[in-house]
């Protein structure tokens, strides 16, 4: 399925949460994580990565692949792990509020 | 994944590190691909293919990086074109939203553009002469505050004592300046041809552009003829002479020296391409012979009502003066604008304020369909939201959009309203000065505006509804799913009220046009064709001459086959005005009655099916030398002659016409039923018709009244010929009588046509609007219905359910509509013709029209609730 909009940045830290990486692996990461359901269109992770590292939530640096390629790395920083977290309990706040809704009294 | 970082110097340019992680991203997809047993030309492809549009990322990834970069032109052009890009795509995913969205908005401002052109040519745009607010025309007025032309003497009266005008001039009136035959091409042409009095070209501020106009000694009685003409007739007539020393045309049978060309453009009164120095013949000197209009210029810092109390008080001391002898009793001083467009206000006025309407019901329908989308959009716009997307960049992405369906239905609209004004002038009755209207600098400045006001109104409106859930939504839980349900409930009343309104109107301008239709005009229009031909006083000096080759043309025509009957008369009903004038009684004197003067010959009133009503027709005896003869109308018959048989009685002096036949008196042998003359609107006046052979001197000019059984294709070719050879210099032009009749009635079919048209533009803009709402409502609630169904509820019932909840808000607007165009008919009143503006037909019909349509547009989508399958549309939560 298409990924909710705005769910992307979430995604990213999460992904980049366990280790360092380049867009491509992100992008891979997602896919395979979510059992190749979420399926994030390459190319709009990379303005999403830059407005991360813009607000301060990611930091970025070039380095090398271990084919040698080279490629642009990103990392959380503490601001970024403090509102992964904040959005991991938004989300979870989010999707219990859906199920109130849906699943709710009315009917 | 292993690393080594930071051997590489970081890019020295953001445009560079950018080009370089994106380049990075592709070649490692590629690389992959490769390893998988990929061609290597086919892995670099397909890695691009899967990265998306890499030119707009780079751009907006360059944005974002460069944001901190001071706010440059660049930067800006840059951000506007990836939010138009944004927009476009979003666009492109929901085509039948753009497409419908577009063309509804290009409807609203189409419609608005066209009429709006209209009207501003009509009333706003000045006329094309110098000074043309200081215009006005004169008129007489009689008891009882009817208007008529002016008689010869009174203007001058009025020239004499007034002090109100810069300069004034006599000239035909604009209607009747009949066409006349001018010789002097190749062949024999019918123009327009204006007599004017020498200050008509002084007055109007418009001098001709080559040689001179009128001066004094050549509007004198007696003069030798001079004309100014036009300068399409100065190049397509005389051959554009740079000198026009000994250039002449033929004109009323006589040659006059071409004096003048008038500049390119310039056709007024009328359409005019003679000006004919009207002195030449003297003045009739009688006080009751209306044979004029008049043009004059006020003078500098004096208003129409002044002007207008001036004459009033001259026109007073003349009825004092003269007694009798005159029927004016006031002046009526018009501006020349209203004067051209007359009538022609109100319909315009009207028409501009129904586009307004089915632009304003083209807003609220996109306001609701945005509403409906930007609902649909509400849950992921309030996780952006949350997840920190600012709320000004939400709004700036959904007012792009709205903008770009606002400049696209723009463009469209314009397109259209140009196709719609080509149409619309097509249609326009004659007289309104429209012809060079076109969607100018004018109407972009209009529409522009209308345009901004539009976008902001559908485009801002859901954009607050929707963001306005914000965090708050999700926290409540109940997301922005609930945001503009009112509000989408006042549109959609809205909407409804609009179109009753609309189709209110057009169902009472509908009535008055079938009650029109169904006026009895006194004669039979169908089967029969007309031909207008012109007998040239040149070739035909004497009256005796004239009379010969008319009997030999209505005898020749009516051996034609299939024709049944053929007579000739000098105005056809409802091709213009008439010849008109008081008359004498005998035994009573003058009567200061009215009656109009047709001259006839041949079976004109069998080839017209008028009904004889009592004595007999004009027949064999009616010969020139026999007793003088009359036939009456029945208006005439029954004020003249109340309670008795207007058989037999004696009158005379018909139209003035003493002073060409002597004084004798006619003898009533005939009363003929009533024909509306002044089209099927204006009741019938008082008439009289006499014979051609007995009163040959207003003959010359004839359109015959042929009844055909069969095509008239096929016989006017015959007739042409058979007038050819007679005598192939007389003009002869053809016309079925129908169009006469369409003629009249073209500025009421006008207005019905058009705002039919936005009537029905209007139902079905309701309708979609409706269609939209329950569509939407039915989908958002697809696992109540399930529910419902589940618990028992019979699919029908739900169905049911559906469609009265929809109906319940489209009775809402109906009862407002209904509301509102009581009160808005009032507009409308003076256009209708024996309806009463509050008639129920109309009013119930407007609402029944719409509640089908709205219970049609709500059973559609209702169906789709009453197939829900319960087990489906509970797990699919």
């Amino acid at each position: 399925m298409d990924l909710l909009k705005g769910t992307l940045d979430v995604l990213i830290l999460r992904t980049l949460s366990d280790s360092p990486s380049h867009g491509y692996a992100v992008a891979r990461a997602i896919r395979e994580q979510s059992a190749e359901t979420l399926i994030v269109e390459e190319g709009a992770l990379y303005p999403a990565l830059r407005r991360l590292e813009k607000r301060g939530l990611l930091k970025a640096s070039w380095g090398r692949t271990d084919t040698g390629r080279e490629a642009k790395f990103y990392a959380l920083t503490a601001p970024g792990k403090k509102q992964l977290k904040q959005a991991m309990s938004d989300w979870d706040r989010y999707v219990e509020a859906m199920g109130l809704v849906l699943r709710g009294p009315q009917a | 994944m292993s690393e080594s970082h930071g051997r590489r110097p970081a890019p020295v340019s953001t445009d560079e590190d950018v080009d370089r992680e994106l380049r990075a991203h592709l070649a490692l997809h590629a690389e992959r691909l490769i390893a998988e047993g990929v061609s290597p030309a086919e892995a670099r492809r397909k890695a691009r293919e899967a990265f998306g549009n890499l030119s707009a990322i780079s751009t907006q990834c360059r944005h974002i990086s460069a944001s901190n970069s001071p706010w440059t032109l660049s930067t800006m052009i840059d951000s506007i074109v990836s939010d138009v890009r944004f927009a476009l795509r979003t666009l492109r995913r929901s085509p039948v939203f753009a497409i419908s969205a577009i063309a509804t908005l290009a409807i609203g401002i189409g419609a608005n553009s066209a009429i709006y052109s209209v009207v501003h040519t009509a009333l706003i745009r000045p006329l094309p002469y110098p000074e043309a607010d200081r215009l006005v025309s004169l008129w007489e007025r009689n008891e009882g505050g009817s208007e008529s032309a002016i008689a010869a003497p009174n203007f001058f009266d009025w020239q004499a004592e007034s002090s109100s005008f810069a300069s004034m001039a006599m000239m035909s009136t604009f209607f009747f300046g009949g066409r006349t035959s001018v010789l002097g091409g190749e062949q024999p042409v019918r123009l327009y041809v204006a007599g004017v009095t020498e200050d008509f070209f002084r007055t109007m501020g418009v001098m001709p552009s080559r040689g001179r106009a009128f001066d004094t000694a050549e509007t004198q009685e007696g003069a030798a003829p001079t004309i100014v003409v036009s300068e399409r007739i100065w190049r397509n007539l005389l051959g554009a002479p740079e000198d026009l020393t000994g250039h002449t045309l033929r004109v009323y049978g006589v040659e006059a020296t071409v004096i003048g060309v008038m500049p390119s453009g310039f056709n007024f009164p009328g359409d005019s391409d003679v000006w004919w120095p009207i002195g030449l013949s003297g003045f009739n000197t009688s006080r009751t012979s209306h044979n004029w209009a008049a043009i004059a210029r006020l003078a500098p810092d004096v208003s129409v009502a002044t002007a207008q109390q001036e004459l009033d008080t001259i026109g007073a001391a003349l009825k004092v003066a003269h007694g009798e002898e005159i029927d004016a009793v006031g002046v009526v001083v018009r501006s020349l604008r209203d004067e051209l467009v007359g009538g022609a206000r109100t319909p315009m006025i009207l028409l501009l304020a129904a586009a307004g309407l089915v632009l304003l019901l083209a807003c609220t329908n996109l306001a609701s369909t945005l509403l409906a989308r930007g609902t649909a959009r509400a849950d992921e716009i309030a996780v952006r939201g949350a997840l920190g997307a600012a709320r000004g960049r939400l709004i700036r992405q959904l007012f792009t959009e709205s903008l770009l369906i606002g400049g696209t239905g723009a463009v469209c609209g314009l397109i259209l309203g140009h196709l719609g004004l080509t149409a619309l002038l097509q249609f326009a009755p004659g007289g309104v000065p429209v012809e060079t209207a076109s969607v100018g600098g004018g109407v972009v400045g209009f529409v522009a505006p209308l345009t901004l006001l539009a976008t902001l109104l559908f485009g801002l409106v859901p954009a607050f509804g929707i963001t306005r859930g914000g965090t708050d939504a999700l926290r409540s839980g109940r997301g922005a799913i609930g945001v503009g349900g009112q509000l989408w409930n006042v549109l959609v009343v809205a909407e409804v009220a609009l179109a009753i309104l609309l189709l209110t109107g057009a169902g009472l301008m509908i009535r008055s046009f079938w009650q029109v239709m169904q006026v009895h005009t006194g004669y039979e229009a169908e089967n029969v064709l007309t031909a207008e031909v012109a007998i040239p006083s040149a070739l035909y000096a004497e009256d005796g001459d004239a009379a010969r080759i008319l009997e030999a043309m209505a005898s020749d025509i009516a051996a034609l086959p299939g024709v049944e009957a053929t007579g000739f008369v000098n105005h056809l009903p409802m091709a213009g005005l008439s010849i008109n004038g008081a008359f004498n009684v005998e035994g009573s004197g003058l009567s200061n009655a009215y009656a109009s003067y047709r001259v006839t010959g041949g079976n004109y009133f069998e080839a017209m099916r008028i009904p004889l009503l009592e004595g007999r027709l004009f027949d064999a005896r009616d010969i020139q030398g026999a007793e003088p003869v009359v036939i009456v109308n029945a208006s005439f018959a029954a004020a003249v002659f109340p309670g008795e048989s207007a058989v037999g009685k004696r009158i005379g002096n018909l139209a003035n016409d003493n002073w060409i036949y002597g004084d004798e008196w006619m003898r009533i042998i005939g009363v003929v039923g009533d024909v509306r003359h002044g089209g099927p609107e204006r009741p019938a006046h008082r008439e009289t018709y006499v014979h051609y052979l007995q009163r040959p001197y207003r003959a010359r000019g004839p359109s015959f009244a042929i009844r055909i059984a069969g095509d008239p294709a096929a016989v006017t070719p015959l007739i042409r010929e058979r007038v050819a050879r007679l005598d192939d210099q007389i003009p002869i032009e053809f016309k079925a009588l129908e169009e006469h009749v369409q003629a009249a009635a073209a500025p009421r079919t006008f207005t019905l046509l058009v705002l039919g048209v936005f009537a029905a533009v209007a139902l079905s803009l309701a309708a979609v609007g409706i269609y939209g709402v329950v569509s939407y409502a039915v989908a958002r609630r697809h696992r109540e219905m399930g529910i419902r169904m589940a618990l028992g509820a019979a699919p029908r019932s739900v169905q049911r359910m559906v469609i009265g909840e929809s109906l319940r808000r489209v009775g809402i607007g109906v009862a407002l509509g209904v509301g509102a165009a009581v009160a808005a008919t009032r507009l409308l009143d003076s256009m209708l013709f024996e309806v009463d503006r509050l008639d129920p037909v109309a009013f119930v019909a407007g609402a029944v029209a719409l509640l089908g349509a709205a219970t049609l547009a709500s059973w559609l989508p209702a169906r789709r609730s009453a197939r829900v399958d319960p087990a489906v549309a509970i797990r699919n939560d």
